[in-house]
């Protein structure tokens, strides 16, 4: 029997979208214990299950577990955006209300979870920590005022920029307490002999701290994405209600949400405003790569290894070298006119083997 | 007041559910008897008739009669960033087998895995080099002049620029959802349209390339995807539980899906130029582009040209594709439309009845 209480309508499919993931999702991951490896999991036992039906040679299949496993813990991500966003709007539906201004507050919230989550996993409060007491501890105590003013610079930016001196921000606070001795403080190499190490170390801080920065504006830019499809979504089921059409089954609400919402996310994405803060982020995550990367190569040097900057001075010789020989023997095999191999086509086959040679 | 439409009983999602897990049952089943080898791809007969550094280059088996088939070779060439499975997906859906079909002699340029070692290569070293050595050794092979040229996306902004640079080797010259005016799109532009572009426009290319050395295939598929992140992320794994318990559908899902995420991934320095050159700089059409020291002409461009295009291609506007037409010296130029999307113009079953006749039929009629 229809329902016309939104409310009620919203509760029941919600419960019976996490009965079917509980139910489908359960029945699965019964079906694999049954399988090599079943113990392990539902995604470890489909793999093993899948490898060991087939010998090992099924990495198509294979990898179509991976990503239907995979893809499975996002879309339920992605269907409770949903679900929640719809039992925000549906309260203001019924009573007739704009549902926007709370569907904004919703997604804004989801932002900040989802970058609170993204911080946890990055574990940059508990990083920072653990530099600032690290250095409160081992450096000696005539080193305390200058600390005090360094936290006091950093507070708020970047840690190694402000720690390797001359830097504005702290030689402004210096030169405001009008002690001119103090202000060459900020000049000093730090870390004398290993400031050069250091410097990259802290280097990665501070790279780490803006890919957190832009991590939260661009997250923040995302669930707007998300709320402008839940709003887009919504006028799709006015659409269907206009016709006096139902939707009766959870995966044609997926369907619904999952067309309706990349039609309006495609047109978010495409505006400079959101390319720019996706672009911010992307900058951040490729400068904190390198700046890994400058660390993690100074260990390799200590260590005797080859580092990536290293190894890439020998690709560049390989390459030169490889075109000058191609070059080479381009110069040096006479030139085949075309009329020669006409007058005598060879055989497929020998004429394949006869290329490889070449 | 607004009649909610969502109407969902537990009873329905109780059948609903019954319904899925039957079809995982068997889907399992499925899975777990298919093998690698029932999951081919490129699978059309070949021979390797060259190699160099990695790539080779195929000479397929012929398929139409011996004396219908051409004396103008046609040489395949695919984007440097994708598979060039894509022209042979499987035996009902593959370009290659259409074309033989039709009395071409196609051979096929694979540009192969590119690895670290290979990432300073340049857009010279692919064009005047690489693609250059393959023609070469085709017209030796084949005994003949000049071939003819078929060019896969970035191919065909490649094919077009080899074909502008070496007019006394190549005879006719197709071009299918190739990329030629990358700004074309702009004039007009609808809000959903041209993001790889612009994507690709604003991106810090010379980092990315610091960063990775080779810009990983899975880089590249993740902004091929934002095109339409929940159903290629979400609802086409959603869906596939439907055809689990249909073997062949299955086997054919599975191609694709080797294809997409197996391709390789885009060598550093060739990368970086062509996004410079061709995306930012726009200069295949400015008149400004220069590879190995040698200016690009377009209007040097003179050999019969088919640029074929998608009338849905969302990673490549069509306006980006036909603007070829006002650039080129050519004056037997043909454009030519299918109501399909980027990849669905090799893939797509609509393209399988009309892309490789309508090539064979152009050919033919002048004189290939």
């Amino acid at each position: 029997m229809e329902n016309k209480n939104p409310n009620e309508q919203l509760g029941g499919v919600v419960n019976a979208w996490a009965d079917m993931q509980k139910r489908m999702w359960g029945d699965w991951s019964s079906l694999l214990q049954n399988l090599p490896g079943g113990s392990e999991g539902p995604v470890e036992a489909a793999k093993k299950g899948v490898a060991a039906a087939s010998k090992g040679t099924n990495e198509a299949a294979r990898m179509l577990m991976d990503r239907m496993t995979s893809s499975q813990g996002a879309m339920n991500r992605v269907m409770d955006f949903f679900f929640k966003s719809m039992k925000i709007v549906a309260p203001n539906l019924e009573a007739n209300k704009d549902w926007r201004p709370d569907l904004k507050g919703f997604a804004e919230q989801w932002a900040k979870e989802s970058t609170a989550m993204l911080e946890r996993s990055f574990g940059m409060g508990s990083h920072l920590g653990n530099l600032s007491s690290t250095l409160s501890k081992d450096l000696p105590d005539a080193m305390g005022p200058w600390l005090s003013f360094l936290m006091q610079a950093a507070s708020s930016g970047h840690v190694g920029e402000a720690m390797l001196g001359g830097t504005s921000g702290i030689n402004r606070l210096l030169s405001m307490e009008g002690d001119a001795a103090l202000a060459g403080v900020g000049e000093i190499p730090l870390f004398g002999a290993s400031r050069e190490k250091n410097a990259k170390l802290l280097r990665l801080v501070d790279a780490v701290v803006d890919l957190r920065k832009n991590s939260l504006t661009f997250h923040t830019a995302f669930g707007d994405a998300l709320a402008k499809a839940v709003e887009a979504t919504v006028e799709e089921l006015g659409k269907v209600a206009a016709k006096g059409e139902k939707i009766t089954a959870v995966r044609q609400l997926m369907s619904l949400w999952y067309r309706t919402a990349d039609k309006s996310l495609l047109v978010t994405f495409n505006t400079q405003e959101f390319l720019d803060k996706q672009n911010a982020f992307t900058a951040a995550q490729q400068q904190f790569k390198l700046a890994q990367r400058a660390v993690v190569e100074d260990i390799f040097r200590g260590l005797d290894m080859p580092t990536r900057s290293e190894l890439d001075e020998t690709y560049q010789v390989i390459h030169e070298l490889k075109k000058e020989v191609r070059a080479l023997k381009k110069a040096l095999l006479p030139a085949a006119p075309a009329a020669v191999a006409k007058s005598s086509p060879a055989p497929r086959k020998a004429a394949a083997a006869r290329a490889k040679s070449e | 007041m607004f009649s909610f439409p969502i109407q969902i009983l537990p009873a329905d999602v109780a059948a609903e559910t019954a319904a899925l897990n039957e079809k995982l049952a068997k889907g399992i089943s499925n899975l777990t008897n298919l093998t690698d080898d029932d999951i081919d791809i490129g699978s059309t007969p070949k021979d390797v008739v060259f190699e160099q550094d990695g790539i080779k280059v195929y000479h397929y088996h012929a398929l139409a009669e011996p004396s219908q088939i051409m004396k103008t070779p046609l040489l395949i060439v695919p984007p440097l960033i994708n598979g060039y499975e894509v022209a042979d997906l499987q035996p009902d859906r593959s370009l290659v087998r259409n074309l033989l079909n039709q009395g071409i002699d196609v051979y096929l340029n694979d540009w192969g895995y590119p690895r670290q070692v290979d990432k300073y290569r340049t857009l010279d070293d692919y064009i005047n080099g690489y693609f250059d050595d393959t023609v070469d050794f085709i017209r030796k092979h084949h005994g003949v002049d000049k071939i003819a040229l078929f060019g896969i996306c970035q191919g065909g902004a490649m094919s077009t620029t080899y074909s502008t640079l070496n007019p006394d080797k190549i005879s006719h010259l197709v071009l299918t959802v190739s990329p030629i005016d990358f700004d074309a799109y702009k004039a007009n532009h609808k809000p959903h349209e041209g993001l790889m572009f612009t994507m690709g426009a604003d991106a810090d290319v010379e980092k990315m390339v610091a960063v990775h050395g080779n810009v990983p295939a899975t880089v590249l598929n993740e902004s091929f995807m934002m095109a339409s992140p929940f159903i290629l992320n979400y609802g086409k794994y959603a869906d596939v539980i439907d055809i689990l318990d249909d073997r062949l559908a299955l086997q054919n899902f599975l191609r694709m899906e080797k294809w997409l995420f197996g391709g390789p991934d885009a060598g550093g320095q060739m990368f970086k130029e062509f996004i410079r050159d061709f995306l930012k700089g726009n200069k295949l059409v400015k008149g400004t582009l220069e590879i190995g020291g040698r200016k690009v002409d377009l209007k040097e461009l003179t050999i019969p040209i088919l640029n074929i295009f998608a009338e849905k291609d969302h990673i490549v506007p069509p306006p980006c594709t036909v603007a070829l037409g006002k650039h080129v010296g050519s004056k037997d130029y043909t454009e030519f439309a299918i109501a399909t999307g980027h990849i669905g113009i090799y893939t797509g079953g609509l393209s399988q009845k009309v892309l490789a006749p309508t090539v064979g039929k152009w050919m033919r009629e002048r004189g290939a």
